[in-house]
C-alpha cells in the first residue's frame, strides 16, 4: 500500500489535517472518511497542511472539489497551507487557487478562520 | 547526458500497484537527467494514464495486466502503456474548460487534463485487441 497517512489536529475551532506521503487513487479513500468525520463532528473550519505530502494525484484532487460545497455550506472552509511548489504547480496547473485559499503558512489560514468568525 | 536505455515494467491492473509504477517512471526520469518538477510531471502523467486504464479500460478487473515500457531516445522520454481493455484515445477527448469545471465540482476530467498538460506528445494506437498509448516528454532545452 501505497504511504499515506492523514492525521487530525485541533487548533480552537479549527481542524488541521497534516497529510504525508503519497495521496493517490489508491490513498485517497483515506482523506475522504476524515473529511467525512470532521463533517459528521461539525468542524466545518478545515486547513489542510501540504508540508509532508510528496505527492498528489487527480483523486486526491477530487477529494477537495467533493467536500467544498458542503463544509461551506456549514458556514466553514477548506484552506491550504504549507505546499511544496512540486504540489503546489498542479494545483495552480488546474485552476485550483480560484477556488480554495492557500496559505504558504498553517498560522495564517488559521488566522483567517478567527478574522472572520469576529 | 545519460546514455540511451529501455526499462520495462509488468503490473497488475490494481490501484494499489500505482506506487511501484511511480517509482519505476520516477528512477528512470532521474536515470535521464529530468529536474525534479519534470521528473514529477512525467511520473503524474503516467499515474493518470495507469489510473484510467485500471478504472475505466479494464472496470477495475485487478487480475488484468499492465506494461510499462520507457525508451530514451535523443532528448525524448518515451513512455508506452500497454494493456488489453477497452478502446479509449485520449486524445479525442475534449479538454475541460477548468473554470467552468471548478464551478461544477467536476471531479471527473481531472486526469486526461493533467496528462494533456504534463507531456509534450501523446500517441494512441490500438493493435491486435491491445491498446497502445504513449507519452512523451522532452528535455526542456529540446522543446
Amino acid at each position: 500500500m501505497a504511504t499515506f497517512n492523514a492525521s487530525v489536529r485541533e487548533s480552537g475551532k479549527t481542524s488541521v489535517i497534516d497529510v504525508s506521503g503519497d495521496l493517490d487513487a489508491h490513498t485517497a479513500v483515506q482523506l475522504e472518511r476524515v473529511f467525512e468525520k470532521l463533517i459528521s463532528e461539525q468542524r466545518a473550519n478545515i486547513v489542510v497542511n501540504f508540508s509532508n505530502l510528496n505527492y498528489i494525484s487527480s483523486a486526491g484532487l477530487g477529494v477537495f472539489m467533493a467536500f467544498i460545497d458542503e463544509v461551506r455550506s456549514k458556514g466553514g472552509d477548506i484552506k491550504f497551507a504549507n505546499m511544496p511548489e512540486k504540489i503546489y504547480q498542479i494545483f495552480d496547473l488546474l485552476g485550483f487557487p480560484s477556488l480554495y485559499e492557500i496559505y504558504d503558512d498553517e498560522k495564517k489560514a488559521i488566522e483567517k478562520f478567527q478574522t472572520n468568525a469576529s | 547526458m545519460a546514455e540511451a536505455f529501455k526499462a520495462e515494467l509488468t503490473v497488475r491492473s490494481d490501484v494499489e500497484e500505482l506506487e511501484k509504477v511511480r517509482d519505476f517512471v520516477s528512477q528512470a526520469a532521474k536515470r535521464f537527467g529530468f529536474e525534479e518538477r519534470d521528473g514529477y510531471n512525467i511520473v503524474l502523467a503516467v499515474d493518470e494514464a495507469c489510473s484510467n486504464i485500471i478504472r475505466h479500460g479494464y472496470d477495475q478487473n485487478a487480475n488484468a495486466k499492465l506494461r510499462i515500457a520507457i525508451e530514451t531516445i535523443g532528448d525524448s522520454f518515451v513512455v508506452t502503456l500497454n494493456d488489453s481493455g477497452k478502446t479509449y484515445d485520449l486524445r479525442l477527448h475534449q479538454l475541460p474548460d477548468m473554470p467552468a469545471h471548478l464551478a461544477a465540482r467536476k471531479r471527473g476530467g481531472l486526469g486526461i487534463m493533467l496528462i494533456r498538460s504534463l507531456v509534450d506528445d501523446v500517441e494512441y494506437e490500438r493493435i491486435d485487441g491491445e491498446n497502445k498509448l504513449v507519452l512523451i516528454k522532452r528535455r526542456p532545452a529540446s522543446r
